[in-house]
C-alpha cells in the first residue's frame, strides 16, 4: 500500500492588509521581505542586489518547515505594480509557484494568494494532507502578525500626523 | 547476469525479520575459520574471491523490504574485499578474542553483503582466515562452496586469469521454482500432512533450568564439545546397522530418550536442519537452501529401545520426504501463540552435519579438533574452532564428525538457562544411554541407565545429612531424664498460667505414667489425648510415653465425626480428656477418664521410681492424618524416629539450654512434636500457648511479647497472618517455617524482620522435617536432608534422575515411620524397598530436583501440578503472584473441571477497608501472568480456610457452582444481535467461553483489537460506528443495545466518559497523548475516585483521518468547546499524559482567559513545551520510529526501529516496514486494519510536528506535575517547567517509567494522589454554588467496568 501521493499541493488565501497599495505592494512583492514575515523562511538574498526587483529577478531563498531545510533558486516571473505579483522555483528540493493578486480598498488592499507546489517525496511519509494544513495554518499566523504589523505601522502614522 | 529483484523465501524472510528486529543479534552468523600456516599471497586470495563474488549472484545482493516482502536486490557496487587485520601483537587469549568478537559483528542486511572475509595475522607465516556469513542468505553448504571455489581460484590466480562467469543456476532460480503454482500447491498440500502428523504435540519442551527463564530469548548461548569414545562409536555404527537405520537415526533416538527422560514428557518434537538441496542441479548453488524439518517421539511406559528406533526410522522418513514444507509454515500452522521465551514449536534441536563438500574440513567445526593439518590449494591449514550459531535452541546437538575414529559433537545451549556443569551432565548422560543402548536394543528407554556409577554417586553425595550424627537409638524420656536433674530448677515448660520447672515435670509425667500403667496397662498399647493446650497436656503427653504407650493426639477441635474416626481406628486402651461430647462418649471400646478431675489427684502423690518400660522401637505417637479415601489413616512414629529428629535439630541449626520455644500448634498436627519435646529433651523451655491464642494474630503476638522466645516454628500461613497484623517481627528469635511451601516473598520478609529462618520440609509419613535449609536470601530450597535422612530424587522407574533433573522424592533413614497404623497394604504401597540401599523408601508424591548448588528444591505436590491447554501450571505461582496486589491479603488457588472443562479459580481475602473489583485483580493477574495461569474465575472470601494443622483446606473453599452465581454470571446470549457479537468476539479474542456481560478488556481485548471489533462492527452491522465504541460499549450486551438504538450516532465524537461520577463533583478532563487514543486513562480510571466525574478527549483524526489539527491551540479549542457546552459553568480540571499535558496545558489557559476557573492541572510526565525539549530531529522518521514504540507499549512489548533504519529506507516502503516489523513482533495482528493505523499514525505525526510548533508561553494555573523517577530519559528534574513557569507548580514523583507510570501497578500511586488532591479541593468547592450540568451530548456510557 502507498500512503504517498505525488499529488499537487494548492493553496489559496486571500485578505486585506491596512495599508496604502504602494506600501503593500512593494512591501509584499519583495522576496527580500520574505524573511521579515514569514516565519518559515530563514534566508533570502537577491542574486543581482543593484538592481531593482522586476521580471526575472533571480534570488536564493531558505525555509525551515517541518523539520526540514529546503534552499532554492527562485525567480520572480511577473511584476505588475498594483496588480500582480508571481515566483517559482527554478532547482531546489521540488519545485514550486505562486504569486499575489492586489487590490486596492479604502485605507486597505485585498491580497489574494495562491501558492503550488510538488513535494515529491521531500517530505517523507508526512501525508500530503498534513503538510498542507501545517502550511496554511504557517501562512495564516504569519499573515495576521503581518497585518498587525500594518496596522501598528498605520496607527503610528495617524497618531503622528 | 540477472539484475532482477526477487523476493526471498519464506525461512528467509523469517531470518531477516528477525535480524531486523534484533539488529544485534549474532546467532545466525555461519563461521568457518582456519589457520593458514606458511607464506600466502594476500593479493591472489583477493582476486580470488572476487572472482567468486562474480559467479554467485548470492554474493553481490543485498536485501531490501519491497511492499513488506523482503527480497533480494542486487548490489554491484559492493566487492567482497577480505579485510586484513593484523593482531600479532595481541597474546592467543586476545587474538582468539577479537577473532570471536568479528566472527559475533552483526550483518545489517539492507546494506551489508551476506559474507564477509578476514585474514587475521597472528604470527609471522601465521594466519587467519575466518568466513562469517548471514544464514538467512547463505548455509552450511554455500559456506563449503565458497571456501572450495576460493581455494580453487587462489590456485587459478597464481596460473592464469580465468575469466570469470555466472554459473549458468543460480539461487534466483530455486526462488523462481518455489515460486511457481504447481509447487505452491504441492507445498500446502504436504504442509498439510506433516501438520497433520504433528498435531497435538507439545510444542513447549519442559526442561528443567538452572536459571529462571526469561520472558524473552537473548539468543546468546555456548558450546560444549564431546566425543563419544571409539569403542563405543565403533558400537552405534554396528548396532545401528543391525537394527537396519542410519548411525543418524540411533544418535537422535538416544537423544530423544534422553530428552524423555530429563523432560518426563512422553511427546516431544525435535528439530533437525535438512539441506534443502534434493535437486541435483542445485548442488553448486550458493544461497540458504536450509529448511528445518521437525520429528515427533511419542513413546510409553514399555516402549523398548528397538521400538523406539523403527519409530524414529518412520518419523525421519516421513519428515525428509516432506522437508521442503517451509519450517515457518509449519509454526503458523502448529503455534496459536508465541512463546517469546522459547524458540518456536522446537526447543531442541539435532544437526547431523555430513557435507560432502566439508567432508575434509568436518574436523574444523568441532572444538575437540584432532588438529590435523591439510593441504588446501596450495595452502597448508589447520583447524581454528570459533564457536557459532549459539543461543537459537534451549539445546541443540551437532553431529556428524569423525575424528580418530571417534564421533564428535558440540552441545550448544542456551547460558541464560542452562550453566555449563548442568550441560556436561547432559552429555554424559547421553553417553551413558548409548552404551545401554548399544549393549541392548529390546532395553526399556525409562529403565536404561542414565547415569554412570560415579554420576550416582555424586547424586548420593549431593543429598547426605545437613548434620553428621550417629544413629543412635533412644525414646524421647530418656532424653528428657538427661536433663531432669541437671535442669530441675528451671522451668520446663510455661504457659499463659503458669509454670512447670524439670523437676516438677519429671513428677508430674512419673506420677501420670504410673497411673495410666497401673489402670489400663497402657504399655505396648495407644493413649488417647483429648485435651486443651496447657502445661499439664505436655507433662501428660510425657507421662503416656514413659508408661510404654504411644500417645494419640486428636484436638478437641476436630469436627465430631472427624474424632470419632480417629476414636474408632487408634484401638485406643484409654481416652484421656478434659471435656469429650456426647457424640463421643460412646465411641470406641477404650476406658475415657475425665482429666481435669484425675490429674489433681494425681498430683498429691507422692515422687514414685518408675521402672524402664519404652524401647527405642516403641512407637510414640500415631498421629491421623487426611487420607484420599475420606477416612484419616493413622501414622505411626517410633521412639527412635522421633528422637532423630530432635538430636538433628539439636545439631542443626542447634538447639541449647538456654533457648524458649513457642509451641502454638494443635497438638494433631505432627510438627507440634518438636515445638513440645525439643525444649524439653535439651535442656530448654517450652512455651505452650493456648488455642485461642495461637488462633488470633494480636494474642499470639502478645504471647510472643510474653514469653520473648528464641525459637518458633509455623507454617507460612501463620507467619503472613502475623505479619499482617502488623508484627514487625524479632532479631533474636530463630524461625522454623514448613508445612506448606515457602513463598519467596514471605522467606525474604521472614529474613529481613528476624534473627534466622529455615525452611523445613518433610511428611509426616518420615516424622514431621526431614530436610532443613537456612534462608540467607536468593531462591527458596528446602535444603538438605536431616540427620540420618536419606533423599533421592527417581524418575517413574525408581531411576536417579541427573542432577538439576525434576523426579519424585522419596526418603529414606532413621525417620521413616513404622507405616499406616493397621493398614499394611497402604503402608507396602507407600514404603517400598529402597533400590538403591538397604531398606525402605517413601515415596513422597512431591516432585523436587537437586538444583545445581546441590540443593533440594521442592517443586509442589504431584498432585497439585496442573494442565491446562497443554500448561503445565503451578498453582503456587499464581498465588505468588497475585498476592503482589496491594489489597489482597491472601490467595489460594484451585485447578476445578466443568463440562470436562479445566479452568483455575482464585479465592482472594482482601485487607480491611480494602475494595477491589473482580475484573481489577483479574487485570492485575494478567500483567503478571502468562494468559493461560490467569484463573478464570475470581471470588473474594472473608478467610482462606485453614485446616487444623495449619494448611489451606481446599475442600472448604466455596464450590465452583457457588462463584458461577456470585462472581461470573454466565449469560448467554438472548437476541440474534448478542448471538452475532458474540461469534465475533469469540473468533477475534480466541477466547471459547464468553458470556455477553464479560468485559472486552478484561477477556484479552485491547486498543488495536477494539478497532478492529469496531471495523467488523461496521461490515457485518452496516452500522456507522466510530473506535470509541468499544470503549462505551464494552460488553456484548452493552453493545447490542447500543446497535440497535443507534446510540453512537455521534460517531466523531470525541469525548468520552470515562466515569460519570457524582455531579456534585468537579470533572476532570483527560488529553490524549500524541497517539490520540485514550487507552492509556483506562488503568488510571479504575482507581480514581468514583465519585469523580471522569471524561478523556479522543483525538477526531483516529476517526476520520481529515478531522486532525496540526496546532496545539487548534486541538485545545475544539476541546474547550465541548467542554464549555458541556459544562457551561463551574470549575473544571484538566490533565494529560505526555503530549496530552500540553493540550492540557493550552486548554487551561483558553478556559482561564475565557474566566473559567481551573482547580487543578494534572500532567502525567509531560515535557514542558520549550524549544530546548524539542528532538533535535524531529522529523517524520522520528515520529514513526516514536509511533512504532508507542504501538508496541500497551502490548507490554517493545518495538525499536530507530530512524536512521527508516531513513535509509525508502519513504513509500517506511510504513509497511513498520507494519511487518510490528506484525513480527506480534504488537500488531497479521490481520490489522492498516488504514486504520495509517490513521493512528496520521494523528500520532500531526500532534508530534503540532508539538514543535507550539510557542512557548506562561499560563499562570494550578499545575501538579507527576514525574516518572524511573525514565531513562532525561529532561531535567522538572522536564523544563521550572524553565518556563519558575517554581509556579508542585511535583510529584512516582515509581515507573514514562510508560509505566500509567499502568499496573505503578499508576494506582498517580491515582492516589490525584484522589487527594482533588479531595481536599473538594472540599472547598463545597463553598460554592453549583450549577446545573448539560450532560445530553456525552456519551452516557460508562467506563468503570473497563479493565
Amino acid at each position: 500500500m502507498n500512503h504517498l501521493d505525488s499529488k499537487v499541493i494548492e493553496i489559496t488565501m486571500d485578505y486585506e492588509i491596512e495599508g496604502s497599495m504602494m506600501e503593500v505592494f512593494n512591501f509584499l512583492a519583495n522576496p527580500e521581505n520574505d524573511a521579515l514575515w514569514q516565519s518559515s523562511c530563514d534566508t533570502v538574498e537577491l542574486m543581482d542586489k543593484t538592481k531593482a526587483v522586476a521580471a526575472g529577478s533571480q534570488y536564493t531563498i531558505g525555509f525551515s518547515f517541518l523539520s526540514r531545510r529546503m534552499h532554492f533558486q527562485a525567480e520572480v516571473t511577473d511584476y505588475a505594480f498594483g496588480e500582480r505579483y508571481g515566483y517559482r522555483s527554478l532547482n531546489g528540493p521540488m519545485s514550486y509557484e505562486g504569486g499575489y493578486r492586489f487590490t486596492e480598498r479604502e485605507n486597505s488592499v485585498f491580497v489574494e494568494w495562491f501558492f503550488r507546489a510538488v513535494p515529491g517525496k521531500f517530505f517523507g511519509i508526512i501525508p500530503q494532507s498534513l503538510i498542507k494544513k501545517t502550511l496554511t495554518k504557517k501562512v495564516g499566523e504569519d499573515v495576521e502578525r503581518l497585518q498587525q504589523t500594518f496596522r501598528a505601522t498605520q496607527l503610528a502614522y495617524e497618531e503622528s500626523a | 547476469m540477472d539484475n532482477k529483484e526477487i523476493a526471498a523465501s519464506s525461512i528467509q524472510s523469517g531470518l531477516y525479520y528477525l535480524q531486523r528486529t534484533t539488529p544485534e543479534l549474532s546467532a545466525y552468523n555461519v563461521v568457518f575459520s582456519a589457520k593458514i600456516s606458511g607464506a600466502f599471497n594476500f593479493d591472489d586470495l583477493q582476486s580470488s574471491a572476487l572472482r567468486v563474488q562474480q559467479q554467485h549472484e548470492a554474493l553481490r545482493q543485498t536485501m531490501v523490504l519491497r511492499d513488506g516482502v523482503p527480497t533480494f536486490r542486487p548490489d554491484n557496487t559492493q566487492q567482497l574485499k577480505i579485510n586484513a587485520v593484523d593482531i600479532t601483537q595481541l597474546n592467543a587469549e586476545d587474538q582468539f578474542n577479537a577473532i570471536h568478537s568479528d566472527s559475533l559483528r552483526p550483518f545489517n542486511l539492507d546494506a551489508d553483503l551476506c559474507v564477509r572475509l578476514t585474514i587475521f595475522k597472528i604470527a609471522e607465516q601465521e594466519h587467519v582466515l575466518l568466513v562469517t556469513a548471514h544464514h538467512a542468505c547463505f548455509d552450511f553448504w554455500s559456506l563449503a562452496l565458497l571456501i572450495e571455489e576460493l581455494g580453487a581460484g587462489y590456485v587459478a590466480a597464481t596460473n592464469t586469469a580465468l575469466a570469470p562467469q555466472d554459473k549458468p543456476l543460480q539461487f534466483s532460480d530455486w526462488l523462481n521454482a518455489i515460486g511457481e503454482p504447481d509447487y505452491k500447491n504441492k507445498i500446502e498440500n504436504q504442509c498439510n500432512h506433516v501438520a497433520e502428523v504433528l498435531d497435538g504435540a507439545p510444542t513447549q519442551l519442559d526442561l528443567a533450568c538452572d536459571y529462571t527463564r526469561p520472558r524473552e530469548m537473548a539468543y546468546t548461548g555456548k558450546s560444549l564439545a564431546f566425543e563419544i569414545p571409539e569403542a563405543l562409536t565403533q558400537s552405534i555404527e554396528q548396532a545401528a546397522k543391525a537394527q537396519g537405520v542410519t548411525v543418524f537415526m540411533f544418535l537422535l533416538s538416544a537423544y530423544q530418550v534422553l530428552l524423555h527422560r530429563y523432560t518426563g514428557q512422553d511427546d516431544i518434537l525435535i528439530g533437525s536442519p535438512s539441506a534443502g538441496r534434493s535437486r541435483r542441479k542445485f548442488h553448486g548453488v550458493m544461497g540458504n537452501f536450509v529448511n528445518t524439518i521437525v520429528t515427533r517421539s511419542k513413546v510409553c511406559s514399555q516402549t523398548t529401545f528397538a521400538e523406539k528406533l523403527a519409530a524414529t526410522f518412520s518419523s525421519v522418513a516421513d519428515a525428509v520426504k516432506h522437508d521442503a514444507v517451509p519450517f515457518v509454515k509449519l509454526v503458523e500452522k502448529l503455534v496459536t501463540k508465541r512463546d517469546p521465551s522459547r524458540s518456536p514449536l522446537v526447543q531442541a534441536y539435532f544437526a547431523w552435519d555430513k557435507l560432502p563438500q566439508l567432508e575434509q574440513f568436518s574436523h574444523f567445526f568441532s572444538r575437540n579438533s584432532c588438529g590435523d593439518s591439510l593441504t588446501w590449494h596450495g595452502l597448508t591449514l589447520s583447524p581454528y574452532w570459533i564457536p557459532q550459531q549459539e543461543g537459537q535452541f534451549d539445546i541443540a546437538f551437532e553431529m556428524g564428525a569423525k575424528i580418530n575414529g571417534a564421533l564428535t559433537g558440540t552441545l550448544k545451549y542456551r547460558d541464560d538457562l542452562f550453566c555449563a556443569q548442568s550441560m556436561q551432565n547432559f552429555i554424559e548422560c547421553y553417553i551413558n544411554l548409548l552404551a545401554e543402548f548399544t549393549r541392548d536394543s529390546q532395553i526399556n528407554i525409562y529403565n536404561a541407565a542414565i547415569l554412570n556409577e560415579q554420576q550416582q554417586h555424586k547424586s548420593i553425595a549431593l543429598s547426605k545429612p545437613c548434620v553428621e550424627l550417629g544413629a543412635g537409638e533412644e525414646t524421647l524420656p530418656a532424653l528428657f531424664s538427661q536433663w531432669a536433674a541437671s535442669r530441675a530448677g528451671h522451668n520446663a515448660i510455661e504457659d499463659e498460667s503458669g509454670v512447670m520447672t524439670y523437676a516438677e515435670l519429671d513428677w508430674v509425667s512419673t506420677a501420670i505414667a504410673n497411673y495410666l500403667r497401673s489402670n489400663f496397662a497402657v504399655t505396648g498399647k495407644r493413649v488417647g489425648v483429648y485435651l486443651e493446650r496447657d502445661r499439664y497436656l505436655l507433662a501428660t503427653l510425657l507421662g503416656v510415653l514413659k508408661a510404654g504407650a504411644a500417645y494419640v493426639p486428636i484436638d478437641p477441635k476436630l469436627p465430631t465425626a472427624r474424632a470419632k474416626m480417629i476414636i474408632e481406628d487408634a484401638d485406643l486402651s484409654v481416652l484421656l480428656t478434659s471435656n469429650l461430647p456426647d457424640a463421643l462418649r460412646s465411641v470406641g471400646q477404650q476406658s475415657t477418664v475425665l482429666w481435669p478431675t484425675q490429674l489433681p489427684i494425681l498430683l498429691t502423690q507422692p515422687a514414685m521410681v518408675l521402672p524402664e518400660l519404652v524401647s527405642p522401637s516403641d512407637s510414640a505417637y500415631v498421629i491421623f492424618t487426611s487420607g484420599s479415601t475420606g477416612r484419616p489413616k493413622g501414622v505411626e512414629i517410633s521412639h527412635t524416629s522421633a528422637a532423630n529428629l530432635l538430636r538433628s535439630f539439636a545439631q542443626q541449626p542447634g538447639f541449647t539450654p538456654d533457648d524458649k520455644l513457642l509451641a502454638i500448634t494443635t497438638i494433631a498436627f505432627d510438627i507440634s512434636i518438636l515445638e513440645l519435646f525439643l525444649p524439653i529433651t535439651h535442656g530448654g523451655t517450652t512455651c505452650i500457648v493456648g488455642r485461642e491464642s495461637a488462633g488470633l494474630p494480636d494474642a499470639l503476638m502478645a504471647c510472643i511479647e510474653r514469653f520473648s522466645p528464641s525459637w518458633m516454628q509455623a507454617t507460612p500461613a501463620t507467619w503472613k497472618m502475623l505479619f499482617t497484623a502488623g508484627w514487625q517481627g524479632r532479631d533474636s528469635l530463630t524461625v522454623l517455617c514448613g508445612g506448606e511451601p515457602l513463598p519467596q516473598s514471605l522467606a525474604e520478609k521472614l529474613h529481613a524482620a528476624c534473627g534466622a529462618v529455615y525452611n523445613v520440609y518433610g511428611p509426616t509419613e518420615t516424622t514431621i522435617w526431614s530436610t532443613l535449609s537456612a534462608f540467607n536470601g536468593g531462591d527458596v530450597v528446602i535444603g538438605q536432608p536431616l540427620a540420618n535422612t536419606q533423599t533421592y530424587i527417581l524418575d517413574r522407574n525408581y531411576n536417579m534422575v541427573p542432577q538439576g533433573v525434576v523426579g519424585e522424592l522419596f526418603i529414606a533413614g532413621q525417620g521413616l515411620a513404622k507405616g499406616y497404623f493397621n493398614q499394611p497394604e497402604l503402608t507396602a504401597k507407600s514404603f517400598v524397598s529402597n533400590p538403591h540401599a538397604n531398606g525402605l523408601i517413601y515415596h513422597t508424591g512431591d516432585l523436587a530436583r537437586v538444583n545445581k548448588d546441590g540443593q533440594l528444591e521442592c517443586l509442589g505436590r504431584i498432585g497439585n501440578q496442573v494442565k491446562i491447554r497443554g500448561f503445565r501450571i503451578e498453582l503456587d505461582d499464581i498465588e505468588e503472584n497475585i498476592r503482589l496486589h496491594a489489597a489482597v491479603k491472601d490467595v489460594a488457588v484451585t485447578a476445578n473441571t466443568k463440562d470436562d472443562e479445566r479452568f483455575l479459580t482464585c479465592y482472594f481475602v482482601l485487607h480491611e477497608g480494602q475494595s477491589l473489583d473482580v475484573s481489577e485483580i483479574k487485570h492485575h493477574a494478567k500483567g503478571l501472568l502468562p494468559q493461560y495461569m490467569v484463573p478464570a474465575y475470581f471470588m473474594e472470601i472473608p478467610v482462606i480456610p485453614l485446616n487444623s494443622n495449619g494448611k489451606v483446606d481446599k475442600a472448604k473453599l466455596p464450590s465452583t457452582d457457588d462463584i458461577t452465581l456470585v462472581s461470573r454470571e454466565v449469560i448467554a446470549p438472548n437476541t440474534e444481535d448478542e448471538i452475532k457479537l458474540l461469534g465475533l468476539w469469540k473468533a477475534l479474542l480466541g477466547v471459547e467461553t464468553l458470556c455477553i456481560t464479560d468485559d472486552f478488556f478484561d477477556v484479552g481485548g485491547h486498543s488495536l483489537l477494539a478497532v478492529q471489533l469496531a471495523s467488523q462492527l461496521k461490515k457485518e452491522f452496516e452500522a456507522e460506528v466510530s473506535d470509541n465504541f468499544v470503549l462505551s460499549n464494552p460488553t456484548i450486551e452493552k453493545m447490542a443495545v447500543a446497535l440497535a438504538s443507534h446510540t453512537d450516532e455521534q460517531g466523531a465524537q470525541c469525548l468520552v466518559t470515562l466515569n460519570a461520577g457524582n455531579a456534585s463533583h468537579t470533572p476532570l478532563f483527560l488529553m490524549h497523548p500524541i497517539g490520540g487514543t485514550v487507552y492509556c486513562y483506562l488503568a488510571l480510571n479504575q482507581y480514581l475516585d468514583k465519585e469523580i466525574p471522569v471524561y478523556a478527549f479522543q483525538s477526531p483524526g483516529i476517526e476520520d483521518a481529515d478531522e486532525f489539527e496540526v496546532a496545539i491551540e487548534d486541538i485545545a479549542k475544539k476541546y474547550v468547546d465541548i467542554i464549555v457546552e458541556q459544562y457551561p459553568t463551574g470549575i473544571i480540571q484538566l490533565g494529560g499524559w505526555c503530549f496530552g499535558g500540553v493540550i492540557a496545558y493550552e486548554a487551561a489557559d483558553q478556559l482561564q482567559k475565557m474566566g473559567r476557573e481551573i482547580s487543578g492541572l494534572y500532567l502525567f510526565d509531560t515535557r514542558a513545551p520549550i524549544v530546548k525539549n524539542h528532538p533535535s530531529d524531529g522529523d517524520d522518521a522520528t515520529l514513526l520510529s516514536w509511533f512504532a514504540r508507542d504501538l508496541a507499549v500497551p502490548m507490554n512489548k517493545t518495538l525499536t526501529i530507530t530512524p536512521d533504519e527508516l531513513r535509509a529506507i525508502d519513504c513509500d516502503e517506511q510504513f509497511n516496514f513498520v507494519l511487518q516489523q510490528a506484525k513480527a513482533a506480534g504488537v500488531v495482528a497479521q490481520d490489522v486494519d492498516e488504514d486504520k493505523l495509517h490513521n493512528y499514525f496520521q494523528v500520532y505525526i500531526a500532534n508530534g510536528m503540532a508539538l514543535q510548533m507550539y510557542e512557548e508561553k506562561i499560563v499562570d494555573v494550578p499545575l501538579r506535575l507527576y514525574v516518572a523517577l524511573d525514565e531513562p530519559d532525561d529532561y531535567g528534574q522538572f522536564l523544563g517547567w521550572d524553565e518556563l513557569i519558575g517554581d509556579n507548580f508542585d511535583a510529584v514523583y512516582l515509581p515507573g517509567t514514562h510508560n509505566s507510570i500509567m499502568y499496573k501497578p505503578n499508576v494506582e500511586a498517580l491515582a492516589k494522589d490525584i484522589n487527594q488532591t482533588v479531595a481536599q479541593q473538594h472540599v472547598i468547592k463545597t463553598l460554592h454554588l453549583q450549577q446545573p450540568i448539560k450532560q445530553s451530548n456525552i456519551q452516557q456510557a460508562t467506563m468503570e467496568s473497563v479493565a
